[in-house]
Formats: structure tokens, sequence, C-alpha cells
């Protein structure tokens, strides 16, 4: 399983959208020096995009 | 974000309430004029104390006023605001912040804070005016505290930004005003996401599936050796049987076995009825022990509860052998069976009323009468148990007893038949009794295979439930495998993309740094920022070669305005273009900058002046009065929105004043003052 496949599977619009939301999280919380969860979040992101 | 009003209340030595308003439009430059120790610095951190609660000065404990402390009395207290008005982002907002300080003791100027508080409003769609649940946070959004070097400095000090160290502060400056910092923690957090996803890939991948899938080929293989063998012994089996048969029939041909077979014949279809009678007869016993068998275990309890209720109804107490519903019709006729009267209040009355409480309820004496007549049953019923058991035991006893005589004579009439002198007889029977060991040998061997085969497909079933939950665990890992490759994916995707924003902006600035260095100094240098993110002031001296120049304060200084000047202007160029990124938004920030014009010579004063319109959306200039000469005012003036001056009340200069104070009073040109 290599990663340009994976990313084809999931599909282009899929991954621009993870990355919207992944940016997104970050800005909610750039204004905190160590933003508390934000891993978590991330991860939630990835985990309920990709099955 | 626009700046409105600023208005201090009892803030350091800004008595009472006071207030700045900021220019904007064409002419968005605020002059703040004032001598030093008149609270300059004292303004800029106002605003540093309303976004972040700091304060950059010395004493920073001393936040009320010390004029107002002093006119208090000891538990008195002084309250002390810092509120600005602004817009951002098409809201107009109003931020407080506010402390108590309570007089402690007598000439206690600093006083205990007691209290501090701080909100944020806005405006809503409808012009309404909306309270943030969160203030600070709102501050820190719209401000972050990371960038506040940015908006608020002290011009004296800016010129550090060039130090040889400073490449950091540079570059997190770049980061963080052009929206790259988003990039970096993306980029920070993904990677740690995916070794989070890694780790799950390791807990859940295993050899435990391939290690079953292995087991489960070798127990099938045994299992169809067996089935193979199960097989060819039944064959043989039925094989044995049917060679029997035909000696069987061979034997009923010849004369002289023909009776002794028959007999035989008819011994074996006995035999057969028997074996079948006693399979029956255990199946009963086995049926009638599993119905009724626990009475045996239960009847000891049984025997105990039916002697106490026997007891207790030979006491008359159960059931009660007065009825309830009869004392009560004595009672309600007031004669009693004897005819004597039963009137109320008589000693006889009360007597009879005595049996009515003994009488007991009806419901009880027939649940009594139910369970002593359910106990009678169940000691019968135990006592037909043992009957049908013995019954059983017997008939069993009697079938076995014929079955052995039967095998005895059977055995007898093998006997005979082999020792019949006729040769093919002998040896038929020989035969036969062969075939019948061999049958049960057979028979043990199918009984012996057939449980092995049960016991592996027992296996099997165990070991693919196994292997289920094993592919289960093994989807896992490869679900946590391609989000950790998505993951990746996505990281290597924000690095290219941070690459590249990065050296765009850096170009960007670059350009826009030497062009505002350059308009205001006058000499053959330029501005640059290297790969390092080193702010340097180079020279160029010719074939395409430049060296770092020896530079003054005032030159870096001015290096550092043009680096700042520049972040500035190209984030509200970038918050301008709609057509940007998402998330790379930039946006609108005024500057503030305390003594700006420091250490400049006045030529660079002036060029700086030149300029200062240029650097943001509005300017905030806090100068001392040494450092407002003719030709900044020259420049200044025709951009210059809203003028003030520092009053310093200085209780070193006068008796009639105890404690200092700053007035602030806005500076109005003659045309104003005519109107």
């Amino acid at each position: 399983m290599k990663r340009e496949e994976v990313a084809d599977e999931v599909g282009s619009e899929t991954m621009q959208r993870i990355m919207q939301r992944v940016l997104q999280a970050e800005e909610n919380k750039l204004h905190m020096k160590n933003p508390m969860g934000i891993n978590q979040e991330i991860k939630n992101i990835i985990e309920d995009e990709v099955d | 974000m626009e700046l409105d009003t600023l208005r201090v209340k009892n803030f350091r030595q800004f008595y009472d309430e006071q207030q700045i308003e900021f220019a904007n439009g064409d002419q968005n430059v605020t002059v703040i004029h004032g001598s030093n120790g008149a609270g300059k610095s004292t303004l800029l951190n106002a605003f540093i104390w309303l976004f972040y609660e700091e304060i950059e000065l010395s004493r920073p404990e001393r936040i009320a006023s010390e004029r107002a402390m002093a006119e208090i009395n000891i538990g008195q207290s002084v309250d002390v605001a810092v509120e600005l008005t602004f817009a951002h982002e098409d809201q107009r907002y109003e931020a407080r912040r506010t402390a108590t300080f309570e007089k402690a003791r007598e000439n206690d100027l600093t006083g205990q804070k007691i209290d501090t508080d701080i909100s944020v409003e806005y405006t809503d769609g409808s012009g309404n005016w909306k309270r943030r649940s969160n203030p600070q946070n709102t501050l820190e959004q719209i401000l972050p505290e990371r960038l506040r070097d940015l908006f608020f400095f002290d011009g004296e000090t800016i010129d550090q930004l060039t130090a040889i160290d400073s490449q950091d502060r540079v570059q997190m400056a770049i980061q963080n005003i052009m929206g790259i910092e988003i990039l970096e923690r993306a980029i920070r957090h993904l990677e740690h996401v995916e070794n989070e996803f890694e780790d799950e890939v390791d807990e859940h991948a295993t050899d435990e599936l391939s290690e079953l899938i292995t087991e489960k080929r070798q127990i099938k293989t045994e299992l169809d050796d067996i089935t193979d063998r199960l097989e060819e012994v039944q064959s043989s089996r039925t094989e044995a049987k049917r060679e029997i048969e035909e000696i069987d029939d061979r034997l009923r041909e010849l004369e002289d076995s023909r009776e002794l077979q028959q007999r035989r014949d008819h011994l074996q279809s006995e035999l057969d009825d028997l074996e079948k009678e006693i399979e029956n007869i255990n199946t009963d016993i086995a049926q009638e022990i599993s119905d009724t068998g626990h009475l045996v275990f239960g009847l000891p309890a049984i025997e105990k509860t039916a002697e106490m209720l026997r007891d207790k109804r030979q006491k008359g107490e159960i059931p009660s052998r007065i009825k309830s519903h009869f004392v009560e019709d004595l009672l309600d006729l007031e004669e009693c069976i004897c005819g004597r009267p039963l009137e109320a209040g008589t000693p006889a009355r009360e007597s009879v009323k005595q049996w009515q409480e003994r009488a007991g309820s009806t419901e009880l004496e027939e649940q009594a009468m139910s369970i002593v007549g359910r106990l009678t049953e169940i000691g019968d019923m135990q006592e037909d148990l043992f009957d049908t058991i013995d019954t059983l035991l017997e008939q069993r006893s009697t079938a076995r007893d014929k079955k052995q005589q039967t095998i005895e004579e059977l055995d007898d009439i093998q006997d005979k038949l082999q020792e019949v002198e006729t040769e093919d007889i002998s040896q038929l029977e020989s035969r036969r009794s062969q075939l019948i060991d061999k049958r049960e040998e057979f028979a043990q061997e199918v009984g012996r295979l057939e449980n092995q085969r049960d016991d592996l497909t027992d296996d099997i079933d165990d070991i693919e439930a196994k292997i289920s939950e094993a592919r289960e665990q093994s989807d896992l890992a490869e679900q946590a495998r391609r989000r950790q490759l998505v993951a990746e994916h996505l990281r290597r995707k924000l690095e290219a993309l941070f690459e590249q924003y990065q050296h765009d902006v850096r170009e960007s600035i670059n350009d826009r740094v030497n062009e505002i260095f350059r308009d205001i100094i006058a000499k053959d240098y330029y501005a640059k920022i290297d790969d390092d993110y080193s702010l340097l002031i180079l020279k160029d001296v010719g074939q395409q070669e430049a060296v770092s120049v020896a530079k003054s304060t005032g030159e870096r200084q001015v290096a550092s305005l043009s680096f700042i000047a520049s972040l500035v202007s190209l984030a509200r160029e970038r918050y301008e273009d709609d057509a940007d990124a998402t998330h790379f938004t930039g946006g609108i920030y005024p500057i503030v900058m305390d003594s700006p014009f420091g250490t400049l010579d006045p030529e660079y004063q002036k060029s700086v002046s030149k300029v200062m319109p240029e650097m943001a959306n509005q300017v905030v200039v806090l100068v001392t009065q040494s450092q407002w000469s003719d030709a900044v005012e020259g420049e200044l003036d025709t951009v210059s929105g809203r003028k003030y001056n520092l009053e310093y009340h200085n209780p070193s200069e006068s008796d009639a004043i105890n404690y200092e104070y700053t007035v602030i009073q806005e500076d109005k040109t003659q045309a104003e003052v005519v109107q």
C-alpha cells in the first residue's frame, strides 16, 4: 500500500476537504500558544473522512 | 482592525477619565506629543494591558493613578479602566479591561487589587450590541499576542530586529503575520497524528492471523485423513456385514446347518429386540429421574414444611375453625348463638369480638389449604417415582438376563456349527466368526474416528471464530495504515505549500522592505532578508556582488521599521485580495510606535515621516517634543488627522502639585479652533 495509491483511492475532493478542515482547526486555535487537543481534533477529522 | 477611540481612566498617571480619538482615512497618522516621562510609553502600555493584561514599564504593579489613590481614604478604592472602540472585519467592537484597587494604609499609592474584569462587546448583523462569552480569546484572535511586537513597539529598541541573532524573530514575524504559522503548525501536528496512526498499525497488526490459518489448514488435513479412514472402515464394515449375510444365506441353504442357522436368525432377532428394549428402559429411567428426581433432594425440607403446617392445623390456626364472616354476623345481629345479647359495651360482645381477631383472613386459609394439599401431592409423587424406577430396573434386569441367555445360546450355535463335520460349514462358520470380530473392530474404530472427527470439527469452528476476530484486527491495522498514509500525504503537500508560500512571501517582503528602506535611506544601500532570515543592510560593490555594511543605529532602526511596515502593508494587501487561499487572509493592522525618531538624524526623520502614512492603515506616533523637528512637522502635518499633547504635571516643579498626573489635550488646527 503506497501513499499515492491511498490518496488516489480517497480522492482529491476528500483530500482537499480534509486539508481545509485541518487548516480551519489550526486557525481556530492559532491564538493559543499550546493549542490543547489539536492533535486529537486532526486525528478525528482523518478518521471521520477515511474509512 | 481600525482604531476609533482609546479611553483611559486612572491608568498610571492618566488621572480620571480621558480619551484619544484616532485618525483614519487619508490623514491616517495620529501624533501624540509629550515630554520625557509624560506618559507616551504608558499610552502604548494601555494597549498592551487591555489586550494582554501586561505592563512593560518599571513598577508594573502600580496600575492605579497615584493622584487618585492619594485622594481616597483607607478602605476606599479606585477604579482603573482602559477601553478601546474599534472596527474589525465589518463589526464594531468595544473592549474594556478594568481593575479595582483598594487603599490598604496611609500613603498606599499602589493599593491592593480587589477586582478585575474584561469585556468585549460587538455589533451583530442587525447593529445590536452583544457581549462575547470569552473576551480574552476574542482579543487574542483579533491581535494575537505573538504579533504584538509588530504593532505596539518602542522605536528606540526596534533596531534589534537587525541584530545578528534576530533571525528567529524575523522569521516568526513573517510566518505569523502572513498566515504561514497555520501551515507550520498543521505540518507539525499532522506528523504527530501520523505517528499515532502508526502506533495503531503496530497495535492491530499481528502474525496471529497467518498462524491461525496455518493451524486451521493442519487440522483440516488431519480431518480429511480421518474422514477418508472413516469412509474406508465403514466400507470395510459394510463389506464384512455383507459377507456375513452371504455366509448366513449359505448356512440356511446347507442342510446340516440350516436348522442351527434358522435358530440363530431367530435368536439374533430376539437379541436385537432385547437390546432395543434395554435401551428404551434406560431412556425411561433417565427421563423419570430428570422429571422428578429432584424431589428426593427436596423431600426433607418439604416434609418439614408439611409438618409445620400440619401442626398449625392441629392447633386450629390454619385454617381457623372460626370464620371471620360468622363472627361479624353475630356482632351485626347483636345476639350470640347461645341467645345472649351482644349489645355495644357489654362484656359478652367484647368477648365475641376477640374471636374475630383470631379468625384470620379467608385468603390465608385458602393459601394454607392449597400448600398442604400441594405438599401431600409432592410426597405422593416421590413415592410414585421410587415405584416407577423400581419397576424399570426390574424390567431392565430381566431383559439383560434374557440377553445374556440369548448370547450364550448364539455362542453355543457358533460352536456347534464350527464342529459340524461338513468341511464347508465349519469353514464358513470360522470365517463368519472372524468377520464378526472384524466387524466389531470396525465398529469400534468407526466410533473412535467419529469422535476424533467431531473434536476436529469443533477445533476448526473455534479457529474460524479466532480467524474472524484476527481478520477484524487486521482490518483495523489496514485502516490505521491508510489513515497514516493520508496524514503523511497531507503533511508532504503542506510542506511543499509551506516552502513555496514562504519563498513567495519572503520575495514580496524583500521587495517591499527594500522599497521602503531606499525611500528613507539616501545612501547607496539596500535592505534584504536573506535565506536564514537575517535582516541585512547591503551595498553593491559591482559585478553583482554586495557586502554587508557597518550600520549606524539609525540605519538599523530604519531597516527594522521598513521590515515591519512591509509586513503590515503586505498583510493588508493580502486581506484586500479576495482571490487568495481561505486560511491566509492577512489582515488590517495599525502600528503604534513609541519614539520612532529617537536616534534618527533630521534627514532620516523627515524621510521616515514621509513614508509613515504608507506603513499601515493607521499609524499612531508617540514622540517627544525634541524629536518633533521642523522637518518632521512639515511632513506629518499634511497626513496627521489627529494631534495630542500630553500635559505632564510634575510635583517636583510646583508646590501646588502633590502627585504626578498627565492630561491629554487635543492639539487643534487654527481652522478647527475657528470652527
